[in-house]
């Protein structure tokens, strides 16, 4: 497992379903579309939050992604 | 098969509880004409006499389009103020005026039918087959009514108290062969909601032809069935009223005022009027004219060839419900048009208390509202052109992500694409 990070990236687009810890982003510096780690079910809620709170207040966002997995491991918004 | 005769006898324009209620409470001599209509009409259908024209035929199997050059052959006839059918000839396919209004207004609103069948939907005549087109007019002695008899049109002078000339109005030419064509395709059952999308159709076809004869646009039409029907002293514009159902009169003589619903929440459930087959037509009236409406232009543009569609070539059943009925107009206008015409389709059926119940993508839209409550997984979102929808109940993370996302595109003023049908939503995108 590698862990890539990212910087000022803009939020395009975000994604879920009513399935339990199935979110995604889509973030402009790190395509294609993303999975939030689904480790536990808080937590993938409030990374999605965060990219929810982002994209509407039009903030750019830093973290860091699985490299291997391409899921979203961290997330700051700037 | 025409299920209207076969329940009824003649597909008749006036229903039989208008007449009766003139019988009840008309003048004596406006009683004497209800009665003998109603007399006529129910020995019409003891007798079950089917006439059969020479050149065609009665509707039978669908022949669908014409295989070439269409046989547009019209033939009027007098009845004298008798009752035998055909009766005398008065004008032929070709030939001039005649100087008879009743005749003349025949042989046009027979014409006006057959053209908007043929130009706009490819069908030659009413069977599809180049069928000859008879009407018979002067029909019985101050006859109130106009009726399909399964082979050809039979129009009554009216008694000038209650009603003018049935000749008079197009649509109701329109209205009557309309049947004929409905009963070689889906041939919609003639009781309760079968019954009443059957009147609709016709009034849905008799109206096109009106607007088409007069060169209408579906926001100049009024949009009334009938609307030189009444006469005079009665309180009323026409028999019906597609725009506003439940408007086109309100009077004493008539039974009081127009009974029909402009919503599902007013159906009215009834055994009279084979279960309100001319009441509850009000509402899929209301749904077409919307949609003609919202569309835009003529009314035989885009919503009447969807409608068409939807009765001869979406397998439509005979004992179709209004929901079957809607849902197929929506795959019908989905199969000519395209999803965003699909869409206003459905919001038609939604404004007539219909929810089409359809999952699919909506796109773009903006989330006007949101709610929630203590309870768990109490998310809801009222989406634009939707209404409210309940987040899919699934995970209690499911549900916050997912109301997480809604709650911020209506914060930020943006749009969502939600993946819902009538009551749920089950994924969302932020756009």
């Amino acid at each position: 497992m590698a862990i890539v990070s990212f910087s000022a990236g803009q939020v395009v687009s975000t994604y879920c379903s009513a399935h339990s810890m199935n979110a995604w982003a889509y973030i402009a510096t790190t395509t294609p579309w993303r999975k939030i780690q689904p480790i536990s079910t808080d937590g993938a809620t409030n990374m999605f939050v965060l990219l929810n709170a982002a994209k509407a207040g039009g903030r750019l966002v830093s973290g860091s992604y699985d490299d291997t997995t391409g899921e979203l491991f961290t997330l700051y918004m700037n | 098969m025409n299920d209207c005769l076969a329940r009824r006898g003649p597909c008749s324009i006036v229903p039989d509880y208008m007449l009766q209620a003139i019988a009840a409470n008309g003048t004596a001599e406006e009683r004497r004409y209800a009665r003998a209509t109603l007399a006529q009409d129910a020995a019409f259908r003891t007798e079950r006499r089917l006439q059969q024209p020479s050149g065609g035929g009665q509707p039978g199997a669908d022949a669908g389009a014409g295989a070439g050059s269409p046989h547009k052959n019209r033939r009027v006839f007098t009845a004298s103020n008798g009752t035998s059918l055909p009766g005398t000839s008065r004008r032929d396919e070709g030939q001039a005026a005649t100087g008879d209004a009743a005749v003349d207004q025949c042989y046009d609103g027979l014409g006006g039918t057959f053209d908007l069948f043929w130009d706009i939907f490819g069908r030659d005549s009413i069977d599809g087959n180049g069928m000859d087109l008879i009407g018979t007019v002067h029909y019985g002695n101050k006859y109130n009514n106009a009726f399909w008899n399964g082979s050809q049109m039979v129009f009554g002078d009216g008694d000038g108290l209650i009603f003018n000339s049935f000749t008079a109005d197009p649509d109701v030419m329109g209205h009557e062969l309309a049947h004929g064509v409905t009963g070689a395709t889906a041939g919609l059952e003639y009781h309760d909601q079968p019954g009443a999308l059957n009147e609709s159709v016709s009034d849905c076809f008799g109206s096109m032809v009106k607007q088409r004869m007069l060169g209408q646009s579906s926001a100049q039409a009024d949009w009334l069935i009938g609307a030189h029907l009444l006469a005079s002293g009665i309180n009323g514009v026409a028999l019906r009223s597609m725009k506003a159902p439940g408007t086109a009169y309100d009077d004493s003589k008539l039974g009081g005022k127009d009974p029909q619903p402009d919503h599902m929440s007013k159906y009215v459930n009834t055994s009279s009027d084979n279960g309100g087959v001319h009441i509850n037509s009000g509402i899929p009236n209301k749904a077409f004219y919307l949609l003609a409406t919202a569309l835009g232009g003529n009314s035989w543009d885009r919503a009447g060839p969807i409608w068409y569609r939807t009765l001869t070539a979406s397998g439509l059943s005979a004992t179709a419900q209004f929901a079957e009925f809607a849902k197929l107009t929506y795959d019908s206008a989905n199969a000519l048009y395209g999803s965003s015409v699909a869409d206003v389709v459905a919001k038609a059926w939604q404004d007539v208390g219909i929810d089409l119940a359809i999952t699919t993508w909506y796109t773009n839209r903006s989330v006007l509202s949101t709610f929630t409550s203590a309870h768990s997984m109490n998310a809801w979102a009222y989406i634009d052109g939707l209404g409210w929808r309940k987040v899919e109940p699934r995970t209690p993370d499911g549900v916050t992500n997912m109301f997480d996302l809604l709650t911020e595109v209506q914060a930020s003023g943006r749009a969502a694409t939600v993946y819902a049908d009538g009551s749920l939503i089950y994924q969302a995108y932020s756009v």
